[in-house]
């Protein structure tokens, strides 16, 4: 998983794996379709996808694949924009009732009853039982079981299953047809519990799925608005719309998935008219992109991942706190934002954009204020940087301006000597920094896709002491405390607030700080409307509409 | 060219003085305007090679000393910047003239480092014969079997190896095989020579009679070689920067510039074309010289 959870979205406008959870755009508030008279419903159009690695949900941790999946399927919770803009898990057609009695540590999960397969099997109850004691089952050898286990959902009895002792999780029990009971470790507040809900990987298979894997992940059965009626290929997918869907049905009649293989090509194509929904466009179309499309280029603030740099902990080179502040201040985000990524992407003063609850604010501060003077100043008053020259780090496909930017304004503002360090692969920039042999100097830098829309979310991996991931060695006890009163507080707002106060802590000793959300970039032909992409990533297809 | 042209050439080549190789090749050098204009060309590229520093300022290369800024990502071409700036801010001009070093040194680099290890394998085949000769020649032509870029391609991203150097030697190791087999089969001929035979009855050793007597004449194919290729090399060593397998950042040549320039390309294409320029030209000089000289050493091949 290590690779898959966290992209490095520094320099790469690359392409996004692992975005965990599918959400619902609801009231699309872009392209209102509101005064084309054309057809709602009916027609055909095509989406560009990469390859996903596999369709089956309890596989699913690629983009692509979610973006699929969330026409196959209908699960639990989905994810709808509040008044306020941050995306939140709510109730999808399918569940009734999703309830606590004891404060989080037990939940009632109540299905509505005329949702099925569409091989004709019903959803019920024992569907998701079976699914997740499936799931979780290590000998199934499916890659996230792990989303009911420790520091996710934390059913009981997940251990006895992982370990193939049990097939069954005793935390997991069907009351009648459409009511199960799920029994976790430790309680857990009801936003979060909704947001584990909301990944593809505890979408429902129906029992075929189990039985025989390999037939099932050619060609998926689902339970959602659109059905896979061929095995996928290298070449796509397409899938028509499921006439039997007890929920809202999708407007098109049918979405084809182009896979493609180069970027390029897929901009050559949209240009062309010849592909209809793109989510993702090449770099260097990014110049033009807006003059080309016009209204249909899509440019959306509120992307679900950040770009953070950080000092590794271990580097006396960043010994001093105005050395840290100093390097961080002498870099003109906005100006490089312009210049290199085109207005693509937004400046962070948090660790949150403004689509998770809690997110948007500037918790940052003064620290994060481009001064190319003040920048000076405070490294000279520490006595300067000691080596006096930093690295910032670039992977080998990365194309290095942005890398070659930060450094020109670091030398320009500061004086230090700044030079891209130039990494074959993330394996080899993680041991730059966490082996024995640490390069001294170095910058670290990476990037975070969220898994679900809170803040806890996209400062655990990173920053908690216990993390696997946490490669600048950060540790403070402060921190990890209010992070876990956050996670154990069953009170949404509260919640919220300590995880703003873990955040405040990192920005206080000024060990890491984001630097940018990516925007969500995309376009379509002129033959669709209504469509928009999601602060996940991911467009909602049901609503897209094909112009007549 | 008509055939008065003809008579009139074969007229001086048969002059009244008897000449050597070089000073009929050099006669007619001189009355060729091609060879000029690349003779010019490469003093000209020389000279930016050598002294950067008369044609533009280092200053505006660097960010350490005021150049590259940001706000000026993209400027047109005008009166802050001759030839444009690129999309760090850079002036395009002076970042072309300090990368000229680069992308020089590599192809000359290259080609003596070619023609240097061709010849002398190749004399060492062509003198003694046998064994050592098969199993050279069968090496080599698994060498020229070799496709040129993709050797160079596999070669670079399967080994790690240092920026010019690590270059240089992909380059050097997939093409001293045509030097090899120039030298080779000159060096049969000329073993058969009298010249040859009457060093050797005079009681010369094999090292003598290779470098004194065989090589001299044997080496002039190889080195016109050399200068087309140097060409070629300079344009290889693009390609492969181009692909991000040549030359790495923080140093730059013609072939990094060209590479870093494709994504603004529609809105400012200067960053591209002057970059390109400097490269065309500089190939363009080196194959003109290579082939003027080649046709003035081989009278065959005079028109």
């Amino acid at each position: 998983m290590r690779n898959r959870r966290r992209s490095f979205v520094v320099g790469a406008v690359g392409l996004a794996a692992g975005l965990l959870l599918t959400a619902c755009s609801s009231s699309s508030d872009s392209s209102s379709g509101s005064d084309d008279s054309a057809a709602a419903t009916g027609g055909s159009f095509s989406m560009a996808i990469e390859k996903p690695q596999a369709l089956t949900p309890t596989n699913c941790y690629d983009l692509y694949c979610a973006q699929v999946n969330r026409t196959l399927f209908e699960g639990l919770i989905e994810f709808q924009k509040s008044s306020e803009g941050a995306l939140e898990p709510v109730k999808t057609d399918l569940a009734k009732d999703i309830t606590t009695a004891d404060d989080g540590k037990t939940w009632k999960i109540e299905i509505n009853p005329g949702f099925s397969f569409t091989n004709g099997e019903a959803v019920t109850a024992q569907t998701f039982v079976d699914t997740w004691n499936y799931a979780a089952y290590g000998d199934n050898g499916q890659q996230l079981g792990f989303v009911m286990g420790p520091d996710q959902l934390n059913i009981v009895g997940y251990d006895q299953v992982a370990s193939n002792k049990s097939k069954k999780m005793s935390g997991l029990n069907v009351e009648s047809d459409s009511v199960l009971t799920v029994e976790l470790e430790k309680p857990m507040g009801q936003s979060l519990f909704y947001n584990f809900l909301g990944g593809p990987q505890v979408l429902p298979l129906p029992s075929t799925a189990i039985k025989d894997p390999k037939a099932y992940e050619k060609q998926p059965i689902g339970n959602g608005p659109y059905k896979l009626e061929a095995p996928w290929t290298n070449q796509g997918m397409t899938v028509v719309r499921n006439d039997d869907f007890a929920g809202e049905a999708g407007n098109a009649d049918e979405i084809e998935f182009k896979i493609y293989a180069d970027n390029n090509a897929l901009w050559a194509d949209l240009q062309a008219n010849e592909l209809d929904v793109a989510s993702t466009l090449p770099q260097n179309a990014l110049v033009q992109a807006e003059s080309v499309l016009g209204d249909r280029f899509i440019n959306d603030e509120g992307g679900l991942q950040y770009a953070y740099y950080g000092y590794p902990v271990n580097d006396p080179t960043f010994k001093e706190k105005d050395v840290r502040v100093g390097l961080a201040k002498a870099i003109n985000w906005d100006e490089i934002n312009d210049k290199i990524y085109f207005n693509t992407r937004t400046t962070a003063t948090s660790f949150a954009p403004d689509t998770i609850p809690g997110g948007g604010k500037d918790v940052c501060g003064d620290s994060c204020v481009f001064d190319g003077a003040k920048a000076k100043e405070l490294i000279d008053g520490a006595g300067g940087v000691p080596g006096g020259a930093v690295l910032i780090p670039q992977l080998a496909n990365e194309t290095g301006d942005v890398q070659k930017a930060i450094c020109n304004q670091i030398q320009t503002n500061t004086g230090v000597k700044c030079t891209p360090q130039i990494y074959k692969d993330f394996g080899e920039l993680v041991g730059a920094v966490t082996g024995d042999k640490a390069t001294k100097g170095l910058i670290y830098g990476l990037g975070w896709i969220a898994d679900n829309p809170t803040i806890q979310n996209m400062i655990t991996a990173n920053f908690s002491s216990t993390s696997p991931y946490n490669d600048l060695g950060y540790d403070n006890p402060e921190f990890d405390r209010l992070l876990q009163e956050g996670n154990a507080a069953t009170d949404t707002a509260t919640q919220i607030e300590k995880w703003q106060q873990a955040e405040k802590v990192i920005y206080d000793d000024f060990r890491a700080w984001a630097t940018q959300f990516r925007n969500n970039i995309g376009g379509y032909s002129t033959r669709v409307s209504n469509v928009d992409i999601s602060p996940d990533g991911i467009v909602d297809l049901s609503v897209v509409q094909v112009n007549s | 060219m008509s055939d008065l042209q003809v008579e009139a050439q074969s007229a001086q080549a048969a002059g009244p003085e008897s000449r050597t190789v070089a000073a009929d090749a050099w006669y007619q050098l001189r009355r060729n305007w091609v060879f000029w204009v690349s003779v010019v060309l490469i003093v000209g590229i020389s000279a930016i090679v050598l002294f950067p520093g008369l044609f533009a300022s280092e200053e505006a290369t660097t960010s350490l000393t005021g150049g590259c800024q940001l706000e000026d990502s993209l400027e047109a071409p005008g009166d802050k910047f001759l030839l444009g700036a690129d999309q760090q801010g850079c002036d395009v001009y002076s970042l072309s003239i300090y990368s000229a070093r680069t992308s020089v040194s590599v192809g000359l680099l290259t080609a003596i480092g070619t023609t240097l290890i061709g010849s002398l394998l190749g004399l060492l085949a062509g003198f003694y014969g046998g064994k050592s000769d098969s199993v050279l020649s069968g090496v080599t032509s698994i060498f020229l079997g070799l496709p040129f870029v993709l050797g160079a391609v596999v070669l670079l991203s399967s080994v790690d190896l240092p920026d010019i150097w690590g270059v240089v030697f992909a380059l050097t190791l997939l093409s001293w095989a045509t030097a090899f087999r120039l030298v080779r089969a000159k060096t049969i001929e000329a073993k058969g020579q009298d010249y040859t035979l009457a060093a050797r009855a005079l009681g010369a050793k094999d090292l003598r009679i290779m470098f004194r007597h065989i090589l001299p004449n044997a080496i002039g194919p190889s080195i016109v070689v050399a200068v087309i290729s140097l060409g070629i090399f300079i344009g290889a060593e693009a390609t492969l920067s181009y692909l991000g397998l040549g030359i790495q950042p923080p140093n730059t040549s013609w072939g990094v510039m060209i590479s870093e320039a494709q994504n603004a390309f529609f809105t400012a294409p200067w960053v591209l074309m002057v970059p390109a320029g400097f490269l065309t030209v500089t190939v363009l000089a080196f194959i003109l010289l290579g082939e003027t000289v080649s046709d003035a050493l081989d009278p065959k091949l005079r028109k």
